[in-house]
């Protein structure tokens, strides 16, 4: 059987294995939710980024649950695969886009998504305080759901956005560095 | 070439103006900002928007399901038009009067619709009838439309709308608009 | 053909899931339970733990509590596993190892859960079983259950009654259990 690259194994289960929702719904839905938690801090948005980022998370270590059972993928290879996988099979089958992958680092730890469409952050205008345009990363659920994911496949990365177009940044661009490969987990007591 | 639009205006269900603005050009410079001075119009325009009300009010009773209101008056060489969404927000607009204009009329009020309802959609938006739209996102999405109308250049490119989908995404492909309700291109056929 | 038993130990090693199915020789079973293999097996369970904790820690033949078992069949899955990978490399594992009176299957999934089958010599391939109790009732029933913990510490989460039913439903048409 020929190997299937990332983008045909997304675009099949994508097709084929998902049920499709309405977009405003996801995006109403996010956005309410961000919305009261910039209410319930009072708009403390350090605290907002990290409970979206903590959200995210515990979504990530059930989405990853999904994501293999419906892809059914072999393990990658190298971060390299991985990045491929997040963009091409990920993202795709989830939210239906397929962020660049670009700037990789020297040591091939480290690599950035640049979305040219977000589907969280359609309608969207951040407050105009003055305040949230600098601090607010609106979409950062994004960041704690791959670095929930990773851990679950026993690369522990840490996720961050570098701009926002949000906030009137060109692009909309998440860094991504892999910290280390997590080794198995051995029993406890067990002589 | 139909009449320019020199006025736009967006009252709430209390009947209170959301939206009130002119598109009387100062200069004949695209790139002035100022170029749409609003200061001197505003009073005779908030004027004519709240007169667009007591027709509306006035029609009311007899209309049917449509949105479409139609011309409501002439005053001042401004024809009025008016629209009514089922929410009760009205959209008014004023055309410099002289030619008739046609059905293509429906297609920018859906667009001028559309634009609210983007607005809406901003989690960070908070519904509140009484405070008038501030917002820099749909200043320029309206400016858009009505440039479009004004000038030669093409009408915007439709907006995405309801038939889009997410896996939990949307379903049209990256650069496929979507066929949607909202805002036909004024070249494209009138909806009936 | 019949299935014995079933388990899942999650990524810290531990038994979240065991259920037993027919268990004809069950050697270990002590004498003084032989009249309680009519009941229910959660009954039998609790009787044996109950012996136990009575009666000191098993030794030799002695009564092998679920706690017991579960850790052997991880030792033994754990080490052969990694005896593989060690032989063969990363991206191989161990399908499954048969002895004169039974067979255990095993499937890891990249998010280190284990499932493991222990079945009548003669099934074969049930991998495809064990994916698809992953995928359309693991996944389904306990991680997409808002409700559940993400973690399932003492099987919290996972024993629930659309999973143990879905679990029987799944295995009972099916031809290796008989």
């Amino acid at each position: 059987m020929a190997v299937r690259t990332p983008r045909q194994v997304g675009e099949d289960v994508w097709k084929t294995r998902i049920e499709k929702v309405n977009a405003e719904l996801v995006t109403l839905t996010y956005g309410s939710v961000v919305a009261q938690l910039c209410k319930d801090f009072r708009n403390d948005y350090v605290q907002v980024n990290e409970q979206l980022e903590s959200m995210g998370y515990n979504i990530g270590i059930r989405l990853i649950e999904d994501f293999l059972a419906r892809t059914n993928s072999e393990r990658c290879r190298s971060f390299k695969d991985t990045a491929e996988m997040i963009s091409k099979v990920g993202f795709k089958i989830f939210l239906n886009i397929t962020p660049a992958i670009l700037n990789w680092s020297q040591d091939n730890k480290q690599f950035s998504l640049i979305f040219d469409e977000n589907p969280l952050a359609d309608f969207v205008e951040l407050p105009d305080d003055g305040k949230a345009v600098n601090e607010l990363w609106y979409s950062n659920i994004l960041c704690g759901v791959l670095r929930g994911a990773l851990e679950m496949v026993q690369l522990q990365v840490e996720a961050e956005f570098v701009s926002d177009v949000l906030r009137g940044d060109d692009a909309t661009e998440m860094k991504v560095t892999l910290v280390r490969v997590l080794e198995d987990e051995m029993p406890v007591g067990d002589e | 070439m139909p009449s320019a639009i020199r006025l736009l205006a967006l009252m709430g269900r209390e009947n209170n103006p959301l939206y009130v603005r002119s598109f009387d050009r100062d200069t004949d410079s695209d790139t002035d900002p100022d170029r749409f001075n609003s200061a001197k119009a505003d009073l005779r325009y908030h004027f004519l928007a709240h007169i667009a009300l007591d027709v509306f009010a006035a029609r009311l009773p007899s209309k049917s399901a449509d949105s479409d209101f139609g011309l409501l008056f002439v005053q001042d060489g401004i024809a009025i038009y008016g629209w009514m969404t089922n929410t009760g927000v009205k959209i008014v607009l004023g055309f410099s009067s002289g030619e008739v204009i046609g059905s293509e009329i429906r297609s920018i009020f859906r667009a001028i619709h559309f634009a609210y309802i983007s607005l809406v959609c901003n989690a960070f938006y908070s519904v509140d009838e009484r405070r008038p739209i501030t917002s820099r996102k749909f200043d320029l999405s309206v400016c858009r439309i009505v440039e479009a109308w004004n000038g030669s250049a093409p009408a915007p490119a439709p907006p995405r709308m309801s038939t889009s989908t997410v896996g939990s995404a949307r379903a049209a492909p990256a650069g496929e608009n979507v066929t949607m309700t909202y805002g036909q291109s004024r070249s494209g056929t009138p909806v009936a | 053909m019949t299935i014995y038993s079933f388990w899942i130990f999650d990524r810290h090693c531990e038994c979240i899931y065991h259920k037993d199915f027919k268990r004809p020789q069950r050697v270990l079973r002590p004498p003084t339970l032989a009249s309680t293999t009519g009941d229910t097996k959660e009954n039998a369970q609790q009787q044996q733990k109950r012996v136990v904790s009575s009666g000191g820690p098993p030794k030799g033949t002695g009564p092998l509590t679920v706690d017991d078992e579960a850790k052997l069949v991880f030792g033994v899955v754990f080490s052969l596993r990694n005896m593989v990978t060690k032989l063969a490399g990363d991206r191989e594992s161990f399908f499954a190892f048969k002895t004169s009176k039974y067979k255990l299957h095993f499937f890891e999934t990249q998010t280190n859960l284990r499932f493991v089958m222990v079945t009548d010599v003669r099934v074969e391939g049930i991998r495809p079983i064990l994916e698809q109790i992953y995928a359309g009732l693991y996944v389904e029933y306990v991680v997409k259950n808002p409700l559940s913990p993400p973690e399932h510490p003492g099987g919290e989460g996972v024993n629930n009654e659309l999973f143990s039913l879905g679990l029987d439903r799944f295995l009972t048409p099916l031809e290796i259990f008989e």
